[in-house]
C-alpha cells in the first residue's frame, strides 16, 4: 500500500565505532528546540514540524540512533533500516504533493501520526555521553480523527393522522375512572384547554349542547344523551379498549378514529384535533 | 382566599344569617371514618405517594386542569342550603353536577331537596354524606327546574319525578377511609362530599392544594356568600373529613 510520507528531516552524523559522533554532524538541517506545546487543533509554534495524518517523517542519521518519543502514542517511530530507502509519498511539509525520495543514511526511521497532540522526538546516538549529545525535534502531530458514529437521530414522534376535515366534529373520550392513568393523560382527561376548544368547535346536539364527552367504558345511558353520541360510544367502544385504558376518538362527519392517549400529550391532543377540524 | 385551619376562631365557622348546617354522624352505623363496605374503596394503586403532592398540585394549578377551573371555565354556579339542615346531601348533589359537567354532560341543576327530603321522610334532619350519595346510586336526583333545591314537599314527589331522576344517578362511586385516598381522589380529579364532624357540616372538597408548605384541600360551600364564590381551604387537624364519598361517573344524559 503506498504509504504517504513526509519531508525527512536529515541527520548527518559520522560512524565512528569508538568514538562518538561528533553531535556538530548529528543533524543534517537545523533541528528547532523544544517549543511550547500547542493546544489541539491550533498552529504549531514557529519550529515545531507539523505531521499530518496521512504524511510522513523520515530521520536519517550517518549514526546508529536511537529515536524515542515523548508521550508515547502520539507518533509511531519505524525503524526502517540502513539506506537507500526509497518512500513514495507525502511527506511533512511538502505540500501536500506525492513525491519519491530515497534515504541513503545509515539509520533511517519514519515517524506517523497516531493521534493529535505535541510530541518531543529524542534522538539519541549510541555512546552518548550526556544530554547534550541528544537532540530534540518538536512535533505537532494531527492525526485523522475518529470518524464519530453517527448520532442516533432521535424518534421524530409520527403525528397521527386526523379523519378528512370538513365535516362536523365530534369527540369523545373514553377511559377507565378506576384505572392509574399516566399524569399527562389524567392532564388531558381535565384540561380546560381541550374542554374549550372542544366547546367552540364540536357540532351542537340537542339543546345547542357541544358533541363532546368523556365516558367510562361502562357507561349507562339515560334517554336525554344525545343519539349520535350514543352511537358513536358503541361503535368505538371495542377499538378503544384495545387502545388502552384511556383512548380518543375523533369524528368528522362519517369518519371515526380511535387514538390510544397514553403516549400523547395534551399539546399533541390540541394538534390532533385542530387538524381535524381544519384550523391547520 | 379563605383558610380554616386548626387556629381559626369559632366565630368564623358559624353559618351565615339564613343559613344552616345539617352533618349527623350519630346514625351512622359504621361509625366516625369507618369503611362502610357499600362502595367501592380507592385501589391502592391510585393512591399517590405523600412526596409527590406539592408538585403534582403545582402542575394541575399551572395547567388549570383542576376540577375548579373547569367549574369556573363552565361557571358551575354554588348551590345555597338556606335554612335547611341538608348539608350531607347537598355535598353529593354539587359532586353529581361536576362529574356530570367532567364527562362533558349538559350542566343540569339538581335538587338535594330532591333526595335528602325521601331519605328523611321530607323532616328538616341531618343526615351523612355516604347515605346520600347511596340514595343518588339507585333513585338518582331530579333537576331543580321540577323540584326546588330545598323544597320538602311531597307535591314534587310524582311518578315523572321519579322516572327523571333515573337519568340523574351515579354508576361508581368510592368511599375513602384516609388522607392518603382523600388527597388521591382529589389528585385524580374527583371531587369529595365530604362531612365535619367537629363542624356538624359537610361540603364539596373539589382540589388538593398546597399552602405555606402544607397540605390543604378547596372547598365548596354552600352556604350563599361564604368565601369566595362560597370556595375556602381547609388546613390541618380540620382538614381531614368523618365523612368521604366521591361519586366518579354519572348517568350520560
Amino acid at each position: 500500500m503506498l504509504k504517504i510520507a513526509s519531508i525527512a528531516l536529515l541527520l548527518a552524523g559520522s560512524c565512528a565505532l569508538a568514538a562518538p559522533p561528533d553531535p556538530r554532524t548529528l543533524a543534517r538541517a537545523d533541528v528547532p528546540p523544544m517549543p511550547a506545546p500547542v493546544p489541539p487543533g491550533g498552529e504549531p509554534a514557529p519550529g515545531v514540524l507539523a505531521l499530518a495524518a496521512d504524511e510522513w517523517h523520515v530521520i536519517e542519521s550517518d549514526a546508529d540512533l536511537i529515536v524515542l518519543a515523548s508521550p508515547e502514542g502520539v507518533v509511531k517511530v519505524t525503524p526502517e533500516g540502513a539506506g537507500p530507502i526509497r518512500l513514495k509519498g507525502k511527506f511533512a511539509g511538502g505540500g501536500g504533493k506525492v513525491e519519491t525520495r530515497t534515504f541513503k543514511g545509515k539509520s533511517v526511521f519514519t515517524v506517523e501520526a497516531l493521534k493529535s497532540g505535541p510530541v518531543e522526538l529524542l534522538l539519541v546516538p549510541i555512546g552518548a555521553k550526556g544530554a547534550a549529545d541528544v537532540k530534540r525535534v518538536g512535533i505537532t502531530a494531527r492525526a485523522q480523527d475518529p470518524i464519530p458514529p453517527p448520532k442516533p437521530k432521535p424518534d421524530e414522534p409520527v403525528k397521527p393522522d386526523p379523519p378528512t376535515p370538513g365535516g362536523e366534529l365530534r369527540v369523545l373520550f373514553i377511559a377507565e375512572s378506576s384505572a392509574k392513568h399516566a399524569p399527562e393523560v389524567t392532564h388531558t382527561l381535565n384540561s380546560t384547554k381541550v374542554a374549550a376548544y372542544l366547546n367552540a368547535r364540536c357540532a351542537k346536539g340537542p339543546g345547542g349542547h357541544p358533541e363532546w364527552r368523556r365516558y367510562d367504558p361502562d357507561t349507562v345511558f339515560g334517554a336525554k344523551e344525545s343519539p349520535t353520541m350514543r352511537a358513536l360510544f358503541a361503535d368505538s367502544l371495542a377499538e378503544a379498549k384495545r387502545q388502552g385504558p384511556a383512548a380518543l376518538v375523533v369524528a368528522v362527519g362519517t369518519d371515526a378514529r380511535v387514538y390510544p392517549l397514553a403516549g400523547m400529550t395534551e399539546a399533541e391532543v390540541l394538534d390532533l384535533l385542530r387538524r381535524a377540524a381544519g384550523d391547520k | 382566599m379563605f383558610i380554616i385551619s386548626d387556629s381559626t376562631p369559632e366565630r368564623d365557622l358559624v353559618e351565615p344569617s339564613g343559613m344552616s348546617r345539617g352533618l349527623d354522624l350519630s346514625g351512622r352505623p359504621e361509625g366516625f371514618g369507618a369503611y362502610a363496605g357499600v362502595a367501592e374503596p380507592l385501589p391502592r394503586e391510585l393512591v399517590v405517594p405523600r412526596h409527590e403532592w406539592q408538585a403534582r398540585i403545582e402542575e394541575k394549578r399551572q395547567r388549570r386542569t383542576r376540577t375548579r377551573d373547569l367549574m369556573t371555565l363552565a361557571k358551575l354556579p354554588a348551590k345555597n342550603q338556606r335554612s335547611i339542615p341538608y348539608c350531607w346531601i347537598f355535598a353529593p348533589t354539587h359532586c353529581m353536577e361536576i362529574i356530570r359537567l367532567k364527562a362533558g354532560l349538559p350542566m343540569v341543576s339538581l335538587s338535594p331537596a330532591s333526595a335528602g327530603a325521601q331519605i328523611k321522610n321530607f323532616r328538616a334532619v341531618g343526615g351523612w354524606g355516604r347515605e346520600g350519595l347511596e340514595f343518588i346510586g339507585t333513585r338518582g336526583v331530579v333537576p331543580s327546574h321540577l323540584w326546588p333545591d330545598t323544597a320538602l314537599d311531597r307535591r314534587y314527589l310524582t311518578d315523572a319525578n321519579k322516572t327523571v331522576a333515573l337519568d340523574y344517578r351515579h354508576t361508581e362511586w368510592w368511599e375513602l377511609r384516609d388522607l392518603d385516598e382523600y388527597i388521591s381522589a382529589l389528585l385524580h380529579g374527583f371531587p369529595v362530599a365530604a362531612g365535619y364532624n367537629w363542624w356538624s357540616h359537610e361540603t364539596t372538597t373539589v382540589d388538593a392544594a398546597w399552602i405555606d408548605g402544607a397540605i390543604a384541600t378547596d372547598n365548596r360551600n354552600q352556604w350563599q356568600g361564604y368565601g369566595d364564590d362560597n370556595y375556602f381551604h381547609l388546613q390541618g387537624r380540620r382538614m381531614l373529613p368523618d365523612d368521604m364519598v366521591c361519586p366518579r361517573v354519572a348517568i350520560a344524559s
